[in-house]
């Protein structure tokens, strides 16, 4: 098992024991022995003989047996010198709850350094610095300050907050959900939360795992690890700096970049991490997770005692993408001769008001009888004479054995009151409105849908000239650019077997004409300039350029305008680029995520691009499905099938363009950009065509071997 | 003495610093001894006992040692109350020019910015290259074709006092007019009987800034990346947008300065992350003092000022770089560029 001595030790240390009741080490202390530690406790402090009972050790080196994990709660500055001492016992993990790290700025940074390389001199693992610990249910290890031990139970929780993480546990206890693992893992100096991640995609007690991230610090490795998760159970990911107020607030109390919210949506869409946008909902999935089976489709039935309520709920699942089907014809048949005459059989199904338990199993049965309904949303609303409590059993009797999910809403009841109770203890998940349970719904068909995806291997496109983009950067760098030219860039497309059209550098009107000649008319001149970048809004492009006469016009004019609008840049010429015919326009964007690596980016293209914001986003590689996946989620893609008569598109040769680009950004590490817009894009069969293109290096300068 | 080459130009901050520590360093190179002359000074600064300096002339000072080097009349930019009459002037000129050529191979005769300068004393560049018997040579900073109306003025210029100008070095040439200026402007002013003597590409090192610099100018708190002081700078820019975006366009500029308001931790980190030059931080304010390991270890310095960000602005725009005496990795690239640029043997006859 990996990360045995945190997961499942024999032996731990508590250094900094207290007698103080109000320090930590006294807390970290009392929990572990009020937990029921199945193994031994060693309490650790010079000056007390005795703590709680314990019989106390000077050093760690005085323990006699072994010693497994290290909980480490002394002030910063002599945190070294205790986990030296750990080192020299042979202990095997370290946590170490002291503040006082890399979170306080520089000194407190060298300190971390030192307290890493210790570990690793030792072969040591290290939760923390600056964490609130860690628990286990299987082994009763509470090795945590928080106020309270959880229930045991099959979820697993990691936080990057402390904070939230004991407000978390405290909430989990008075809802009655049972955790297996809980870690708070602080300053992730050495584990991160994909250690953790990597651990309990192995343990057995773990069936669902819930996260809580404000930046991720090694993304290739997170992903990897979430990767490896997904695969086998459910991973829920609430993650905080997702707006420009929150990014800002997690930066400064983080100190790390909190990375873009695109690249954070797209690594979970790779890995199947089920996001959620707030707490409650974060808990609600953890429950269901725990308590339901899957849905194995998106086919939901509402049963309803209440015409309003049902009709919401059917909204908020439309609204989702979550289907509504009819039951089948022999099964509303069925239920037509058992029920009233006016109760409506659709979709919501309408079980009327006066309802009893027994019209409630006669329409659940039905429901898990179907072949067309994946799963059940349950609602009742407190009416005179509605029996909620023997409904709440019958629901709890049939679900014991159902394989679709059904979720409950019962409508205006206390938590505490006996329907509620009944349906906890069953693990029926309750929702105080409809709507949350269709969100419920929704993200666990989406996890469902994950899992069971086929795995398509990412094909390498060969026969890419990867020396000419070689040689291209190298002469960028050496000039001391960041920024390709047009010719540059549209010379790595055409190594990369990306289609453009013909074009030329011309550093005269003359030259222009000769060139606009030789590939023939209407051309577009736009001016050549490394410093340029929206040549559109600067009135540098010019379209449709028909004549010799008209070159001449349309060079003079762009290079005066752009050396008047921008006295500072370099003008080289303009490119004359024969004119592509007309096609549908769209953009591909890839930027370099500090903590993902390269992201795709898909829409619609032209000017109107950064204001529509109709975009899509994936992590590379992509593979042909991930490249159609993302064309379907914009609205280009209405337009890409055609409307009004029109020709589907090439699609086939879109994904094509958009895997290469997918390669060519994990190819070259130093490409921090890379924009095609727009591309065009023809009717099926024939093809498509960059017709402007983006390129930036990094400020790397180190050239590459050709 | 030998040589006097007076080496002046029709505007400022067109590279006769450059040109005139270059050459006398190469021909020091040689054996040569050479002197250093600055007949008149309209640019001074006050020193901190509040008397003038001449910068040019104090650099000039550590690299020849301060036996070989004078400016003779120091002024300020407001100076007409300090002007001696014309023929006082040119005589304290003369009486200093003895002293300082006096055994000398070559004697380079550097002029203040414009080629009147010092008229309203009797001293105009023509005039005293005359008056000293020195060739005159122009810096040119070649920006498109009007400079060729500029050096033909000049020549008339200088004809009224019947002096000739002896050549012309075309300098700091952008990178995308270079072919042009070679195939097209030196035939044309070479038909017009100019002596070429060299065309000089624009240098991004000589043109930028270094952030040390900058921080002198500015003054303000180093609060990390030190080690990061000699870093160029080459342009400004303002984060105010979202990090996500800044970051974008940290990525497309080259060794770019941000400006950014103090508590802006998100684009400080983006800044990072893109690999900028260095932060000014405004409005006396902080980032998050977990960034500051971080800009230690890239070496990127962080500057806080007192000032808002759109004044920070104003400032560094204002600032201009001039070769420092101890700024080796300057001096050594303005070398490199004469001595592969310009016909330096024809300048100093060896």
């Amino acid at each position: 098992m990996k990360l045995e001595a945190f997961l499942n030790p024999k032996s731990v240390a508590v250094i900094g024991a207290s007698r103080e009741e109000k320090k930590v080490g006294h807390r970290i202390l009392r929990n572990l022995i009020n937990s029921g530690f199945k193994g031994s406790i060693y309490p650790i402090n010079p000056n007390a003989d005795t703590i709680l009972g314990y019989k106390c050790y000077k050093s760690v080196n005085e323990v006699e047996e072994d010693v497994d994990l290290a909980i480490i709660a002394v002030p910063a500055k002599t945190v070294l010198e205790v986990v030296e001492e750990c080192g020299r016992k042979g202990v095997k993990g370290i946590v170490v709850i002291s503040a006082g790290f890399s979170e306080i700025g520089r000194e407190g940074l060298m300190l971390e350094k030192q307290l890493v390389s210790k570990c690793r001199e030792y072969g040591m693992r290290l939760q923390g610095p600056n964490c609130l610990g860690l628990i286990n249910s299987k082994t009763g290890l509470n090795a945590s300050f928080a106020p309270t031990s959880p229930i045991p139970g099959n979820i697993s929780i990691v936080s990057q907050s402390g904070a939230l993480g004991s407000a978390i546990l405290n909430w989990a206890g008075l809802n009655g959900m049972g955790l297996a693992n809980f870690v708070s893992v602080g300053n992730e100096a050495d584990l991160s939360i994909a250690d953790f991640l990597e651990a309990f995609a192995e343990d057995e007690n773990t069936t669902v795992i819930g996260i809580y991230i404000e930046g991720v610090k090694n993304g290739e490795h997170f992903i990897e690890a979430a990767s490896k998760v997904t695969r086998s159970k459910p991973l829920v990911a609430l993650k905080s700096g997702t707006t420009e107020v929150g990014i800002r607030a997690v930066s400064s109390h983080t100190g790390s970049l909190a990375g873009s919210d695109a690249a954070f949506t797209a690594a979970c869409k790779k890995t199947g991490i089920v996001r959620v946008e707030t707490i409650k909902e974060f808990f609600d999935l953890l429950f269901a997770f725990q308590d339901q089976p899957l849905p194995k489709g998106k086919n939901v039935l509402v049963i309803t005692n209440g015409g309003g309520p049902g009709v919401l709920a059917v909204d908020a699942c439309e609204k989702l993408g979550l289907n509504l089907p009819l039951l089948e014809q022999n099964l509303r048949e069925l239920l037509r001769n058992q029920f009233p005459p006016h109760a409506s059989l659709g979709n919501p199904l309408d079980v009327l008001g006066d309802a009893d338990e027994k019209r409630y199993k006669i329409a659940l049965e039905a429901a898990l009888k179907s072949n067309v309904i994946d799963s059940i949303i349950i609602i009742l609303t407190p009416q005179a004479m509605t029996p909620s409590e023997e409904i709440a059993r019958e629901i709890a009797e049939i679900s014991k054995t159902s394989k679709k999910p059904i979720l409950a809403s019962f409508m205006g009841f206390d938590n505490d009151s006996t329907p509620i109770r009944i349906l906890r203890k069953y693990r029926i998940s309750n929702y105080d409105f409809p709507e949350s349970a269709a969100i419920v719904l929704k993200r666990m068909y989406d996890y469902y849908l994950a899992s069971s995806k086929y795995e398509e291997p990412i094909a390498k496109i060969t026969g890419v000239d990867n020396e000419t983009v070689v040689r291209i950067k190298n002469k960028v760098k050496a000039e001391g650019r960041v920024n390709l030219s047009q010719e540059e860039a549209f010379q790595i497309a055409s190594a990369y077997g990306i289609p453009v059209p013909k074009s030329m550098l011309a550093r005269s009107a003359k030259e222009a004409c000769e060139i606009a000649e030789s590939i023939g008319y209407p051309v577009v001149i736009k001016v050549s300039s490394p410093d340029i970048l929206h040549k559109t809004d600067m009135g540098c492009v010019i379209l449709n350029v028909k004549s010799c006469e008209e070159v001449s016009r349309a060079y003079e004019l762009v290079v005066n305008r752009a050396r008047m609008l921008m006295p500072q840049v370099r003008v080289s010429g303009v490119i004359v680029q024969k004119m592509a015919p007309w096609g549908r326009e769209v953009i591909i964007g890839a930027v370099r995520d500090p903590q993902f690596g390269p992201l795709i980016m898909f829409g619609l293209g032209g000017i109107y691009v950064n204001f529509l914001r109709d975009v899509s986003y994936r992590l590379a590689p992509l593979t042909p499905s991930d490249a159609m996946e993302m064309i379907s989620e914009t609205k280009a893609y209405t337009l890409l099938k055609g409307v009004r008569g029109e020709l589907p598109a090439d699609f086939r040769s879109l994904i094509d363009v958009m895997i290469r680009i997918s390669q060519f950004m994990c190819c070259f590490k130093d490409v921090v950009e890379m924009e095609i817009n727009p591309l065009i894009v023809y009717e099926e069969g024939k093809g498509c065509m960059a017709v402007d293109i983006k390129i930036t290096l990094n400020k790397d300068i180190t050239e590459e071997k050709e | 003495m030998r040589r006097a080459i007076y080496i002046a130009s029709v505007e400022g901050f067109s590279g006769k610093s450059i040109l005139t520590i270059s050459l006398a360093q190469i021909a020091m190179g040689r054996g040569l001894q050479i002197s250093y002359f600055k007949p008149v000074s309209t640019g001074c600064t006050f020193g901190p006992g509040g008397e003038l300096v001449d910068e040019d002339t104090e650099t000039m000072k550590e690299i020849l040692g301060s036996g070989v080097v004078t400016c003779s009349i120091k002024l300020s930019s407001n100076f007409l109350e300090y002007a001696d009459n014309d023929s006082k002037a040119v005589e304290r000129i003369l009486e200093s020019y003895k002293v300082i050529s006096s055994d000398k191979d070559i004697v380079l005769i550097e002029g203040s910015s414009t080629l009147s300068s010092g008229s309203l004393c009797g001293c105009q560049v023509p005039r005293l290259a005359s008056i000293l018997g020195a060739e005159l040579l122009l810096v040119v900073k070649y920006i498109d074709d009007s400079t060729i109306d500029q050096i033909l003025q000049a020549r008339d210029y200088c004809r009224y006092w019947e002096v000739e100008v002896s050549g012309i070095v075309l300098n700091r040439v952008a990178e995308d007019k270079l072919e042009r200026t070679k195939n097209l402007v030196k035939p044309f002013l070479e038909k017009k009987g100019f002596k070429i003597l060299g065309i000089m590409p624009e240098n991004r090192v000589l043109s930028s800034l270094t952030v040390r610099e900058i921080h002198e100018a500015l003054g303000g708190e180093l609060i990390a990346g030190k080690r990061g002081l000699d870093n160029l700078v080459e342009t400004f820019l303002i984060g105010a947008m979202t990090p996500e975006s800044a970051i974008k366009y940290f990525r497309r500029a080259k060794n770019e300065l941000i400006i950014t308001g103090g508590d802006r931790t998100d684009i400080v980190l983006a800044a990072l992350e893109a690999g900028a030059s260095a932060l000014i931080l405004t409005g006396n304010l902080y980032p998050s003092v977990k960034v500051l390991p971080r800009a230690d270890e890239l070496g990127v310095p962080l500057i806080v000022v007192p000032q808002d960000t759109y004044t920070t602005l104003q400032r560094v725009q204002k600032i201009v770089g001039r070769l420092k005496p101890r700024d080796n990795i300057r001096i050594a690239a303005a070398k490199k560029l004469v001595e592969e640029n310009i016909d330096w043997k024809a300048i100093l006859k060896i």
